[in-house]
């Protein structure tokens, strides 16, 4: 191979090796993040976002169970006297409003659970399945690195060898 | 700790100074061994560097969008 390379300089080949050498680093800082990214995650949904609607579940159940009661109280006010004009009401229609839109905001808070419940499921799973991948590239990456940094050092010792022979025949 | 866009973009970042070192020594290197090189070693090591990308950036979207949907 010397006798045929065409190399100015072998601090070249030893410059990119250092490149090289650089790029295994990068790699491995940005692969050491994914694990405590993915963690993280899961850590918010499991211990603040859910617990933070399941309180707000049971927020919006008390606020239901008021409005009901609301609702439940005007009907006998309308059943009671409305109906003999002791009351300006004609329909208890504005408290049943205001529950079916406190029911409204249960569902919603339950859907928020569910959701919850099923992208923890998804990081668990799907997440855990790339930070695998993510794992396989990085440790894929070290190595062809650590070889392709070998294979320059070759390179770079023999062209020294060649240059050193040219300079003592 | 980094989120999993951050790393993305530092492998990114980390490749391309790869490809433009890589080029820039050809500049004073340019011979059969520096093929075999390219051949051998660089093309898997970008190659990795791309998929090891991807699988980031993938992570990254979905805890993205996990806090999104949930929060």
């Amino acid at each position: 191979m010397a006798g045929s390379a065409d190399v100015k300089d072998p601090a070249i080949i030893r410059d990119f090796r250092g490149r090289l050498a650089r790029f295994q680093q990068q790699v491995a800082a940005a692969m050491d993040g994914a694990p405590s990214a993915l963690d993280k995650s899961i850590d918010q949904l499991r211990n603040e976002i859910g617990p933070r609607w399941k309180r707000e579940l049971g927020k919006r159940q008390e606020a239901y169970t008021e409005a009901k009661r609301k609702y439940q109280e005007a009907e006998e006010e309308v059943k009671a006297k409305g109906r003999r004009g002791a009351v300006d009401r004609t329909s208890a229609a504005d408290e049943q409003r205001e529950m079916n839109r406190a029911m409204r905001r249960c569902e919603e808070a339950e859907e928020r659970i569910k959701l919850v419940r099923s992208w923890l499921f998804r990081l668990e799973g799907d997440g855990k399945d790339l930070l695998a991948r993510c794992r396989d590239h990085d440790l894929a990456l070290q190595e062809l690195t650590r070889k392709g940094m070998t294979q320059l050092d070759r390179l770079a010792d023999r062209i020294d060898d060649y240059l050193q022979r040219g300079a003592n025949p | 700790m980094s989120s999993p866009s951050a790393d993305e973009a530092t492998l990114d970042r980390a490749m391309r100074e790869l490809t433009d070192a890589w080029q820039i020594s050809g500049a004073g290197w340019r011979d059969a061994a520096r093929e075999e090189f390219d051949r051998d070693h660089l093309v898997d090591i970008l190659w990795r560097g791309r998929q090891g990308m991807k699988a980031l950036g993938e992570l990254s979207a979905l805890c993205s969008e996990a806090m999104r949907r949930c929060g």
